[in-house]
């Protein structure tokens, strides 16, 4: 479980994170939202014990990340963005030093070391690093983060800059580790899609601030407040002035219109076309999909 | 332990490094050069000590002209000038990268994300290299000791104990360089830049410091006293022969006062020069250097000309007196490579790993 409480950190004066509250549970997968520069990866940071928070709190399976940054890397994996390796070394000696730290027994660290480099694909590299693609950095990044079996993930956008086949492989191997090895994930990004493919709960950032958190469908539903809806109509006859105290915006012509509403109000446009002898062409609602939405919240429309 | 593991793979990257072995080849090679160059330097030395003690044997009452024997010490006499530049380059490149590196990679991320504190990771890459200058050094000294057993030369102990001293305080000078590559390759951001800062670094301290220094000691000092008027007056005088007592006397006095003169003038102009030139990490392991082997740097006067006084075994300062004669550069040499790697453990404690 993954809770923080205030957690806060400032750069130079700026609130890199201000004052984030969350609350993971265990074995969920939980999307972390935000464009770039919000704070993303500062939280995560702080959550991995990488960076000591200004103020505030956060606890990894009730662990204080401040007060023992050092167990609770013990129990948590994290891949960060733009994984680097030593590129002198092979797959298997990057990952036989970064296993030196958790104590392994040799025989107990080879096998694992093995096991995971199968899961990755890499297992017949035998290559230095220097000569690994993106993707190949990528998976071995994931391997790395699971060297100690952890019961937590950290992935900083962990599929950017790969190709579409690298990255729908990255997301079903995070899937199976969540679904057959009961692995809570914590996974950042700022694409919505990928989020919404891959996770469960989502929470947004934006300037430091977490500004939604819910499942897709909530946080949708909370966007949508603020979002109006667009009907298109177009009549074989000439259409009447329409009223009704849900229109935000209103253009027409003579047998079309594009109707901007709060609410779907196509009920109350067909009852009052029909009452006034109005025949429909069509009759359409254009629902903002929650990327729509994302974007024009996050991004303000661009 | 993790900072042993951190210990363990910078060494072993480092002793694999082709550009650290290239380095240090070159170093040995100078070495081998500059003491082969010795043994020869140090047999003429003891070829016409010992002419000039047959020669002296001859005759009884020359025996208060009787030279001194020259210690083995010479051997190593060009060593240090030969050891400066590349024993710098050598630690430069051992450390320029050393962090910059890792950021360039994002290994450090990698490294930092398992069970280790920020703390063991420069420690361990500190360690590691220090480790490998141990090494350098052991080589070295091993290497020059085997040189001279080649040659049928045993070291007295006391020169034995003067030249591991000299090869300590080689790995201190390898250290100070070291220390001045490891900040850079803290601050910078990549490791171009690191060498930027770091040639930067060596600029200003090794060149442009100690030529301000002289500079400054030159208007500090003021004009360098004449000799002309003395010879001129002795001259007008009609030279030594015509001169008359009272006249050789005046200019006794005058020899005199000009020497001490030009005593105040130089110590005046050495002190300021010192002072400057313990800024700079190669001026002060040469001047250690010299102390150790039993050089003698260039003193006031107008009768002690620019060159060195070369040792002998006899009327040789104790080994003590020698260090407590450069204990502020000693002091100095320490103090920069412990401000510069304080400075980069500080400032990698606080590095935005982001």
């Amino acid at each position: 479980m993954i809770e923080t409480k205030k957690l806060t950190k400032v750069y130079d004066g700026n609130r890199a994170v201000d004052d984030l509250d969350l609350h993971i549970e265990k074995g969920d997968i939980f999307g972390f939202l935000g464009p770039n520069g919000a704070g993303k990866s500062t939280t995560i940071f702080m959550l991995a014990g990488m960076i000591e928070p200004t103020s505030g709190e956060a606890f990894i399976n009730g662990r204080s990340v401040t007060k023992d940054p050092l167990g609770v890397k013990k129990i948590i994996g994290l891949l960060p963005e733009d994984v680097g390796f030593y590129g002198h070394l092979t797959a298997t000696q990057n990952l036989e030093y970064f296993s030196g730290f958790y104590r392994f027994e040799k025989l107990e660290s080879e096998k694992r070391i093995a096991e995971l480099l199968e899961f990755v694909g890499l297992g017949d590299v035998k290559k230095n690093v220097s000569g690994y693609s993106k993707g190949m950095k990528q998976r071995l990044g994931l391997a790395q983060t699971l060297l100690n079996d952890p019961d937590i993930l950290f992935l900083d956008e962990p599929t950017a800059g790969l190709d579409p086949q690298g990255t729908y492989q990255f997301r079903e191997k995070i899937r199976a580790l969540n679904k057959e090895e009961g692995k809570t994930i914590f996974f950042s990004s700022h694409i919505l899609p990928e989020v919404k493919e891959v996770c469960k709960t989502i929470g947004i950032i934006l300037d430091g601030k977490l500004i939604a958190v819910g499942t897709p469908k909530e946080i949708r539903k909370k966007f949508m407040e603020e979002e109006s809806y667009t009907i298109t109509l177009e009549t074989f006859d000439s259409l009447p002035k329409l009223h009704h105290e849900k229109i935000l915006d209103i253009k027409s012509n003579a047998h079309s219109a594009v109707i901007k509403a709060k609410s779907d109000i196509r009920e109350y446009l067909s009852t009052y076309l029909h009452k006034n002898n109005v025949r429909i062409r069509t009759l359409e609602l254009k629902e903002p999909d929650l990327e729509e939405i994302f974007l024009r919240s996050i991004y303000g429309g661009d | 332990m993790a900072v042993f593991l951190v210990i363990k793979k910078e060494f072993r990257d480092l002793m694999q490094s082709r550009r650290f072995l290239m380095i240090f080849g070159a170093l040995l090679l100078v070495v081998i050069l500059s003491m082969s160059q010795g043994v020869g330097k140090y047999n003429d030395a003891l070829d016409e000590y010992k002419e000039m003690t047959s020669r002296i044997g001859e005759g009884e009452g020359l025996r208060q002209f009787m030279p001194e024997k020259p210690s083995m010490l010479l051997i190593f006499d060009t060593m240090t000038s030969y050891f400066i530049p590349i024993g710098a380059v050598l630690a430069i490149a051992v450390g320029f990268d050393l962090i910059s590196r890792e950021k360039e990679e994002g290994s450090l991320k990698s490294l930092l994300s398992h069970p280790l504190y920020r703390d063991n990771v420069i420690i361990g890459k500190l360690c590691g290299a220090l480790a490998c200058f141990g090494v350098v050094m052991v080589v070295i000294t091993f290497t020059c000791i085997g040189i001279l057993m080649m040659y049928g030369m045993s070291p007295s102990s006391n020169e034995f104990l003067r030249i591991l001293l000299y090869m300590g305080f080689s790995l201190v000078f390898l250290l100070s360089f070291f220390s001045i590559a490891i900040l850079s390759s803290t601050i910078a951001k990549s490791s171009g830049l690191s060498v930027a800062y770091c040639i930067g670094i060596v600029l200003v301290l090794s060149f442009m410091v100690p030529y301000i220094g002289v500079a400054l000691a030159d208007s500090y000092a003021g004009e360098e006293p004449s000799m002309v008027n003395i010879i001129g007056g002795g001259m007008m005088r009609g030279g030594d022969n015509e001169m008359t007592e009272a006249e050789r006397e005046e200019m006794q006095t005058e020899m005199e006062e000009y020497n001490r003169e030009y005593q105040e003038y130089w110590q005046k102009k050495t002190n300021v020069e010192r002072i400057f030139n313990m800024l700079s990490p190669d001026k002060n392991y040469e001047e250690i250097s010299n102390k150790i082997l039993g050089e003698d740097s260039p003193e006031g006067g107008f009768f002690f000309g620019q060159n060195r006084i070369t040792r002998s075994e006899e009327n040789e300062e104790t080994l003590a007196e020698s260090l407590s004669s450069v204990w502020s550069e000693i002091f100095s040499l320490l103090t920069l490579s412990a401000v510069m790697l304080i400075g980069a453990y500080l400032k990698f404690m606080r590095l935005d790993i982001r």
